[in-house]
């Protein structure tokens, strides 16, 4: 069902497109010389004899350079270019009742929406079998944290143990790098569950606070790399602090 | 100074003191000051580039690298969030340039004079300044909404992050940002290095026609100079034309310098040169100004002025280029038609010679495959943009199908349905429908999308919202500026804007055509009369009784149709009314504007400065009426200011994230150095429209000695121009807006914005992007997700940075060779 309903959007916009593009291109016949329109490009074509494409110049000059000529669709001119079998013009004023390909933009305007509520009830029901997903579970958001939260528990006991300022850097660049990659980057994806569970609004309460715990790990990681570690453990404690929040916001 | 590991521990909380924290060096003196010098350098650099060559760049990467270079390789004690302190306010001072540049030149182009002791410039100076304000505080807020919570991307700012990381990364990652660096760099020499160009030799001119790198005009007419060089004469025509156009310089000093009583000689004599000019420009058709000029003064030996002096590009002597990708000569291969002509599929310009196609800025797969014309598969040579489509990987596909629906379908459709003018050659069709729908329909679903993407945005901006304010309530008062420090800055910033318009909604229309009823020159102290819900200035008394009792209503209109003045929305309101409304609405714009800006900036790279700019103007020029110029251009400087900033802002967030930085103190220094760029900008701006005006020609556009031609501001006249001339194509913006907020309710909320963008983007950057896009799919799935963000990344990022400071290079030594 997605993916019908994707293709019907994306055709849906092309149609929509493609009708919009018509909307300053009446078809000549539907133009009154009352209206005093005036064109907005070229008209027609006068082909050489060679009838090489290089050679040809347009019936109606009108855009010379930057410079757009007024040139009016008075009676005179609707002839000339109906004697030389122009079908449309580009003009300057749009009129819903010059548009004649209005039906294919509502129609276009019916599939977009169409295509939107398939898909609407299609995430609603997937992130419905989200929600159901347990917390314990393998690949879970609750899991990501938890794992997150024991590997900053274990570099702070390691670090208690180790000696040597490059020892130091080494232990904490290289756990806040394994500590990003193996739970903060899978916990990030895990974006759909989340807000199957908890909607925008309580998503955007966790992520706020992961956000910030993040960011704590990211200054510990720079810190250390400067050589700078009472910021850098500073940040690590901080860290871990802020994540438990996230944890505690997670569970609700 | 303290050196990075100051053992001293934090003061008491409060702002200066957080914001200087000693522990870790970030906020310093050294990088404050470091930052603006860098800022302020670019800007001034970078203003005068992108008045010539239409573009400016963002600098960030360099001021990353310069940042990097000073603090850690001569002071020898940056640290990483210090480095990011730098490039934050470097790129603050550096990027309001593009939003000025892009607007104020309009005013001398439709004829208007900035001058320092008139108060347009400072009431232009002031808007921007209040947009800088006024877009900084606005998207501070939408900084947890962005980051923290929608995790867009941002590309250029991750790279920069890449380089500020690269010290910690280890030796392997290093090595890899500088081998993408260097390739980017190599990859983009030949593309930028045709724009040096040496005088050419006589002897190479055969040469340099045959490989299409100067027409045969610039080669006839640079033998032609050197014949006037050998022969030390010039035909009469053009060296009477020189000689009047001196004549011309001295009449308009002395008009300026001249006592009321004798203006009226200087001002026949004025224009007595301009219509004499005029008359004979058709004798020196070919040569410009400049070398007619040179040559009366190389015949009168004015100035110690030689023959030899003619040999300049400046005035018209062949320029060659350096070499670029184009001189690897790789042409299609020749098809003829029956009279032994090259057909028009492989010589479009039919100069006898089948087109290249590898040029030095793109390769044109799509002919090499043989397809039809209307289909224009081009992939432009730009590291940046790889380097970009990689680090925004999946995601940018979308971007890619926006390309392709507008160039692959909108466009050939348009074409064989006959909706497009039918003298246009199929290979002709893009460039026409970029002006004609792509933009239109393109701007019209951004403008949807993002309306979208606010509405289904609104809970998590409301957490967002409520986390900064609860924040505040908490010691050392969160990480993030506190709701009223940036409730106060958006205050002032307004009132700024509002001041601004009410000065220049007061202003008479018709300073630069003088008294209606006299024809005399008016100034801003003559009265005024209303018309139309514009001011218009008469000399005396008596014009006004002439104006207001003996013109009919005829011909007031008919005065107001040649200034163009049509009315506004908001005609029939008293001016501060009008004044509060616009400013208003201006403000609500720049914070839409700035959303916009930033979701384009965080899921693509790219900024449509241009295009909400343009609607910028549109809107002021609805409220205000069309005859509202430089109302319209003072918002729109404001507003392009605050997108500019907007963007930039959110970006130095995402790096900040990245590195680990406190978003306080970035928000904090960011907001302090605002103020400076537009200043810079304008004050640049005054001083080369003084400069081109001093060397006798215009004070910017075609014929500006500096070469000035501000490409940019060209476009936006072409807008007001045709708004004045009622060409825009709402229904194109309103139908593309409503398609856009639909795509929108679908898949994500965003859609409609990258659809939209890359709608009318040159589709060979698109591409090139969408290879990026698709590298970064294919890396991932064979080498796995680590292994693509661990080794591409910094590769990706090199790619970026490389391309950007070859380019920055290469502009230099273009402005330094004049």
């Amino acid at each position: 069902m997605k993916v019908f309903a994707l293709l019907l959007i994306a055709a849906s916009i092309a149609f929509g497109a493609i009708a919009a593009t018509t909307a300053y291109t009446p078809r000549l016949d539907t133009i009154d010389a009352k209206d005093g329109l005036e064109l907005a490009a070229d008209v027609g074509v006068v082909e050489a004899d060679s009838g090489d494409p290089r050679d040809r110049t347009p019936l109606v000059t009108v855009v010379e350079g930057r410079t757009v000529r007024t040139v009016v669709l008075d009676e005179a001119m609707l002839q000339t270019l109906r004697d030389a079998n122009v079908e449309r013009v580009r003009v300057k004023s749009f009129d819903f009742a010059r548009w004649d390909l209005w039906w294919l933009f509502a129609l276009a305007v019916g599939g977009l929406l169409v295509g939107a509520a398939i898909i609407r009830i299609e995430t609603r029901r997937v992130t419905a079998a989200h929600a159901t997903t347990g917390a314990s579970s393998a690949g879970s958001p609750e899991q990501h944290l938890a794992q997150a939260a024991s590997l900053l528990t274990r570099l702070h006991d390691d670090l208690a143990r180790t000696t040597g300022t490059e020892a130091r850097i080494e232990l904490i660049t290289s756990r806040l790098e394994q500590v990003e990659s193996d739970c903060l980057q899978p916990f990030v994806e895990t974006r759909p569950m989340i807000i199957g569970r908890r909607g925008l609004a309580g998503y955007a309460q966790i992520m706020d606070r992961f956000a910030a715990a993040e960011r704590q790990l990211y200054r510990a990681w720079s810190a250390a790399v400067d050589g700078v570690m009472e910021e850098s453990t500073i940040c690590i404690a901080e860290g871990r602090r802020v994540l438990d929040e996230a944890i505690e916001r997670l569970r609700g | 100074m303290s050196s990075v590991n100051d053992p001293r521990p934090d003061e008491a909380p409060g702002f200066v003191a957080d914001l200087f924290q000693t522990r870790y060096r970030e906020v310093t003196w050294a990088a404050l000051i470091l930052a603006v010098f860098i800022g302020v350098i670019m800007n001034a650099a970078i203003t005068y580039a992108g008045l010539k060559i239409g573009f400016t760049i963002g600098g960030s990467s360099i001021a990353a690298v310069v940042g990097f270079g000073v603090l850690r390789g001569i002071f020898k004690r940056g640290s990483i969030v210090e480095t990011n302190i730098v490039q934050t306010i470097a790129s603050a001072v550096n990027t309001s340039n593009s939003g000025v540049i892009f607007t104020v030149p309009v005013l001398f182009l439709i004829g208007f004079n900035l001058s320092i002791g008139g108060p347009d410039f400072w009431l232009i100076t002031l808007a921007c300044i209040a947009g800088a304000f006024l877009g900084t505080a606005f998207i501070i807020p939408l900084r947890k909404q962005m980051l923290d919570i929608e995790r867009l991307r941002f590309p250029s700012p991750t790279a920069v992050a890449a380089i500020l990381k690269s010290p910690g990364a280890g030796p392997a990652k290093a090595i890899v940002l500088v081998i993408g660096c260097i390739l980017g760099a190599v990859i983009y020499l030949p593309t930028g290095l045709p724009a040096i160009r040496t005088a050419a030799d006589l002897a190479d001119l055969p040469a340099l026609v045959e490989s299409e790198r100067i027409s045969e005009a610039d080669a006839t007419r640079t033998r032609t100079i050197s014949e006037w060089i050998d022969a030390e004469a010039a035909p009469p025509a053009v060296t009477t034309r020189g000689r009047m156009l001196e004549e011309l310089d001295d009449a308009v000093a002395n008009l300026a310098l001249a006592p009321t009583d004798r203006r009226e000689d200087f001002e026949w004599r004025v224009d007595e040169l301009k219509d004499e000019l005029k008359r004979t420009a058709k004798d020196v058709e070919g040569y410009n100004n400049e070398l007619c000029r040179a040559a009366h003064r190389a015949a009168t030996g004015a100035d110690g002025a030689t023959w030899d002096d003619l040999r300049n590009r400046a005035y018209g002597w062949a320029g060659d280029p350096a070499w670029g990708y184009a001189d690897l000569d790789l042409r299609l291969s020749k098809e003829r038609d029956e009279t032994g002509r090259l057909t028009v599929r492989v010589d479009r310009d039919d100069n006898g010679r089948p087109d290249l196609v590898v040029a030095d800025d793109r390769i044109d797969v799509g002919r090499i495959l043989g397809l039809p014309d209307q289909y224009q598969l081009l992939f432009a040579i730009a590291p940046f943009a790889l380097g970009a489509g990689y680090l925004t990987g999946r995601a940018g596909l979308i971007v890619l199908a926006g390309g392709v629906l507008a160039f692959f379908v909108l466009n050939p459709v348009a074409y064989s349905m006959g909706w497009v003018p039918a003298s246009l050659r199929a290979d002709e069709v893009a460039g026409y429908a970029v002006g004609a729908f792509n933009k239109p329909l393109g701007i019209g679903l951004l403008l949807g999308g993002a309306m979208m993407g606010v509405v289904f945005a609104l809970p998590a901006i409301k957490e967002a919202v409520k986390s900064i304010s609860a924040a505040a309530h908490t010691p050392g008062g969160g990480d993030e500026l506190g709701m009223k420090t940036l409730g106060t800055l958006v205050v002032l910033g307004f009132v700024f804007l509002f001041s601004a318009a009410w000065f220049i909604t007061s202003e008479p229309i018709n300073l630069p055509t003088g008294c209606p009823v006299t024809h005399k020159e008016v100034s801003v102290d003559s009265p005024t009369v209303s018309y139309r819900g514009y001011e218009i200035a008469v000399v005396d008394a008596g014009a006004e009784t002439t104006w207001t009792t003996a013109w009919t209503d005829a011909e007031r209109d008919g005065y107001m149709d040649g200034l163009h003045a049509k009315a506004g929305w908001l005609a029939s309101m008293p001016i501060w009314l009008k004044s509060l409304i616009i400013a208003i609405v201006g403000a609500l714009w720049i914070w839409f504007a700035g959303i916009i800006i930033s979701q384009c900036a965080g899921m693509t790279d790219w900024s449509p400065i241009s295009g909400l700019a343009l609607l910028t103007v549109v809107i002021v020029m609805l409220l205000a009426g069309t005859g509202a110029v430089v109302g319209a251009v003072l918002i729109g400087a404001a507003l392009c200011v605050a997108i500019t900033l907007a963007a930039d802002m959110m970006g130095d967030l995402k790096t900040g994230y990245l590195v680990g930085a406190k978003p306080r103190r970035q928000q904090a220094a960011e907001l302090a150095v605002v103020w400076i760029g537009p200043v810079v900008a304008m004050f640049t701006i005054l001083l080369i429209a003084n400069a081109n005006l001093a060397a006798g020609g215009p004070a910017m556009g075609t014929g500006a000695p500096l070469g000035t031609t501000a490409p940019q501001a060209q476009a936006l006249q072409t807008i007001i121009t045709g708004m004045q001339g009622g060409e825009m194509p709402y229904a194109l913006y309103g139908g593309g807006a409503l398609l856009g907020a639909l795509l929108g309710l679908g898949a994500f909320p965003g859609l409609g914005v990258l659809v939209g963008l890359s709608m009318y983007l040159p589709f060979m950057y698109i591409s090139t992007y969408g290879v990026g896009c698709i590298i970064n799919m294919i890396v991932t799935r064979v080498k796995g997700r680590t292994w693509a963000e661990d080794w591409g990344v910094p590769f990706a990022a090199g790619l970026i940075v490389g391309e950007s400071i070859l380019s920055l290079v290469i502009n230099g030594i273009v402005l330094l060779r004049g």
